[in-house]
């Protein structure tokens, strides 16, 4: 009698407490698909900020040359000025924090399109196993859906990436903000194919050298590396790496050999300028100790036209 | 595997379900083979750490037990308590007494530079450690039998809703609870998934993003004027309230579900008008652990000093408490400074409510609110100190705070705008509860409707603005 009672109460809560489970899952799936469908067009309809950069590198540019990287590529190379010298068109899809599995991603979408005529990598290292470079993907969940050619790039950032990107909310977690901002026209400002200048003079002094101790590069980071230069390489695009220029030697002599020893594996240029005199402890050309600022970055722009005109007029012959 | 983690989305039902299947006789196992797999998963060698513990703890109670000599049941307890605390000691202060030598060697140019072998803090051992400390002195004291089930000592030590941040849970209340399993009960389980929730929300919506925005100060406070780091100190109770209540709001919420209760750990503390009223709504596990186990003791020691007793009784308590946050200069000034507010209030506590009484001020809303304020400004003051930072981090963020001004650094517009609605929120749940326990309710409404649309809105808000990953950062350029 006692256990019958048991079994009873039991499936009663049991019942009440599924109901109100499925009850709040609708709810939440309604919402849900409500938000997420809505945020996921004014996504699109970006006239500027991040999501805007994505979706020119990712679907829309032609551009003959592009470049590839984190925000170091953002803020060191100037398209128009490489535009004006080399008439050639020019792109610049570097973004913030974002490092080697993002970049691969990017350069997937476009050569999915069509082959840029030079491919420049600026590469920052960033082969440790950091968090950050996997969480970092998050900028392209709003391409999952669409973008078939990202997806396994995607789903690396972790195991359950798949069940999370069910959610149509989950694509643009706090990016609310930025989306009403972003497609808003009256907010647009000009910026240069990509380029986002960096104002300001670094003030401070840095008297002690950051050392980073030897690690183990990341497997998967590794991979996504290779691939990048292999499949840069075979699309028939002329490819660069370059270690653009910083405040102070960061000692990354471990990734830059590394990478040297892999660009020379595949004949490509590695241009290393993490010790160019004219721009080391030069306070004048850096916004910070990673980034130039506008008079560097049109410096350094400046250098790299030289070297790609000589790199093409070479390749011409 | 940490509750914000999606695995722990999926082992948790797997294990409620597997608990509520378990013969009553053997839940307890149940829960200890989960929580040993849980630890595992985050780090399998310090597992040993729990086992090692459990069995010490285990066979020293049952020695104090079994045996009527008050002398060697003394002896029992402080081997058991020493035991118990060499390991916490161990890993707890390896790394900063190290780097205290090689500062010394340093400053005499005697340092060679070799490398450095740092250890990692074994998770939940501070947590652990008072747990099995709390158990020893209680059995001492006879307010408990000892256990005799090893499995289940091992169980209360290793509990895996509460290894990793607390509550401090008690043996008299948690081992009865193991021993004699509930059946599922609609109001616990009901009452522990809203707890889970809430909890989600405060630790994924307000702490993590409160966290970008003061971690990104914080953390170059060099670079920061004073106003800027004034507004991050200011914020930074916020993140460890949420943060540290979020969590145990899941722990409880979890054992609720498999039908255990568990102790409160914070009740809305920035409503508390004195720093004596705050400690009492502030980590009320550890507090009250401190009070049972360190500070009256203490004060029946010193009981001869009368008020000066009490003082004392204070300093040695809350600068253990400083010591156990972490040991550094700077965690022992948080706990001198707390002592010292604490001393402050108890010394002039007669003239305080003989002022108010004259003045009628209790029940001023104005005099509640400057001393909610004073309050806050206080705590949040002496947390500077408790960050974890080095003494000299702290002094140069006080130092910038009164001597530097600017315009206040904002970092990414969408961080602050979260960070604002995630408080504001957090703020207004628990405005509600302090002065009006009986209205605006969600949660709890009467209304079935009120009530889902509330679950859901919170999932939605989570979704939407909480911080689901680390991609979320103030990239900083100094």
């Amino acid at each position: 009698m006692e256990v019958n009672s048991y079994i009873f109460n039991f499936d009663r809560m049991l019942k009440k407490i599924l109901i109100n489970i499925v009850l709040v899952g609708i709810t939440v799936f309604v919402f849900d698909l409500l938000i997420g469908k809505s945020l996921n067009y004014n996504y699109f309809k970006a006239v500027e900020g991040e999501n805007f950069q994505i979706t020119h590198a990712m679907e829309k540019t032609k551009a003959d040359v592009l470049i590839i990287g984190s925000s170091r590529a953002n803020h060191h190379y100037i398209p128009k000025m490489i535009q004006d010298s080399l008439n050639l068109s020019c792109y610049n899809a570097g973004m913030d924090g974002c490092v080697l599995l993002y970049q691969n991603a990017i350069l997937k979408s476009v050569l999915k399109r069509y082959v840029p005529k030079v491919i420049i990598l600026d590469f920052i290292g960033g082969l440790e196993d950091e968090e950050l470079s996997y969480d970092m993907l998050s900028m392209l969940t709003p391409y999952y859906d669409t973008h078939e050619e990202i997806r396994e790039v995607v789903e690396q950032k972790s195991p359950f990436e798949k069940i999370k990107l069910l959610s149509n909310i989950y694509p643009h977690n706090s990016e609310v903000y930025n989306i009403l901002r972003n497609t808003n026209h009256s907010n647009k400002r000009v910026t240069d194919n990509g380029y986002k200048p960096e104002e300001g003079v670094w003030q401070k002094e840095m008297d002690t050298i950051k050392t980073v101790i030897p690690y183990e590069f990341d497997k998967t980071i590794l991979a996504a590396n290779k691939e990048f230069l292999h499949l840069a390489k075979n699309s028939g695009a002329k490819v660069i790496v370059i270690y653009s220029p910083i405040y102070l030697s960061f000692k990354q002599k471990q990734e830059i050999d590394f990478m040297k020893k892999l660009c020379k594996e595949q004949k490509i240029p590695f241009w290393d300028f993490s010790n160019d005199s004219l721009f080391l402890n030069n306070k004048k050309y850096f916004k910070d100790v990673k980034h130039l600022n506008h008079i560097g970055a049109s410096l350094y722009t400046n250098i790299i036209i030289e070297k790609l005109k000589k790199e093409l007029k070479l390749k011409n012959k | 595997m940490v509750f914000t983690s999606f695995n722990f989305l999926i082992f948790f039902p797997i294990v409620a379900i597997v608990y509520y299947l378990t013969p009553k006789k053997y839940r307890w196992l149940s829960l200890l083979i989960a929580s040993y797999f849980f630890y595992i998963n985050i780090k399998p060698v310090f597992a040993l750490l729990t086992i090692g513990i459990s069995l010490s703890t285990y066979i020293f109670t049952k020695l104090i037990d079994n045996t009527e000599d008050e002398n060697k049941k003394k002896n029992y307890m402080v081997v058991n308590i020493i035991l118990i605390l060499l390991p916490l000691f161990f890993f707890k202060y390896f790394n900063e007494i190290n780097s205290s030598i090689f500062t010394l060697l340093e400053s005499f140019n005697l340092r060679w530079p070799l490398p450095e072998i740092k250890m990692i803090l074994p998770i939940g051992i501070s947590y652990y450690t008072f747990m099995a400390i709390g158990y020893t002195i209680d059995v001492y004291n006879e307010e408990i039998e000892a256990e005799n089930n090893f499995g289940i000592v091992a169980l209360f030590i290793s509990f895996f809703p509460l290894i990793l941040s607390g509550p401090i849970e008690r043996a008299n209340s948690m081992l009865p609870q193991f021993r004699e399993s509930k059946s599922p009960n609609y109001k616990m389980i009901s009452s522990g998934l809203k707890l889970m929730l809430w909890g989600y929300f405060m630790k994924l919506v307000v702490a993590d993003r409160v966290g970008i925005y003061v971690d990104a100060v914080f953390e170059n406070y060099e670079f920061h004027n004073g106003t800027t780091l004034m507004i991050a100190t200011l914020l930074y109770p916020f993140q460890v309230y949420a943060d540290l209540g979020g969590y145990s709001l899941i722990a409880i919420g979890v054992s609720k579900i498999l039908g255990l209760n568990v102790r409160e750990n914070f009740r809305r503390p920035f409503f508390a008008t004195s720093m004596s009223e705050f400690w009492r709504r502030w980590h009320m596990s550890l507090i009250t652990w401190l009070t049972d186990y360190l500070y009256t003791p203490i004060t029946f020691a010193v009981r001869k000093y009368k008020i000066w007793g009490i003082v004392i009784a204070l300093m040695i308590t809350f600068i253990i408490s400083g010591i156990w946050h972490g040991a550094s200069l700077a965690f022992v000034t948080w706990g001198v400074i707390q002592g010292l507010f604490l001393s402050t209030e108890a010394l002039t506590n007669k003239k305080k409510i003989a002022f108010e009484k004259k003045h009628n001020l209790n029940r001023k809303i104005g005099y509640i609110f400057i001393n909610i304020i004073i309050t806050y400004v206080l705590f949040a003051t002496s947390e500077v100190f408790g960050r974890g930072t080095d003494m000299s981090v702290a002094l140069t963020v006080f130092y910038k705070i009164f001597t530097t001004s600017g315009e206040i650094f904002i970092g990414t517009s969408s961080t602050v705008i979260y960070m604002f609605v995630g408080i504001l929120l957090l703020f207004l749940k628990d405005f509600t509860d302090e002065y009006y326990p009986n209205n605006f309710l969600l949660f709890e409404n009467k209304n079935k409707i009120v009530r889902i649309l509330s679950y859901s809105a919170i999932i939605i808000i989570i979704l939407l603005i909480g911080v689901l990953d680390g991609g979320q950062f103030i990239y900083f350029q100094f």
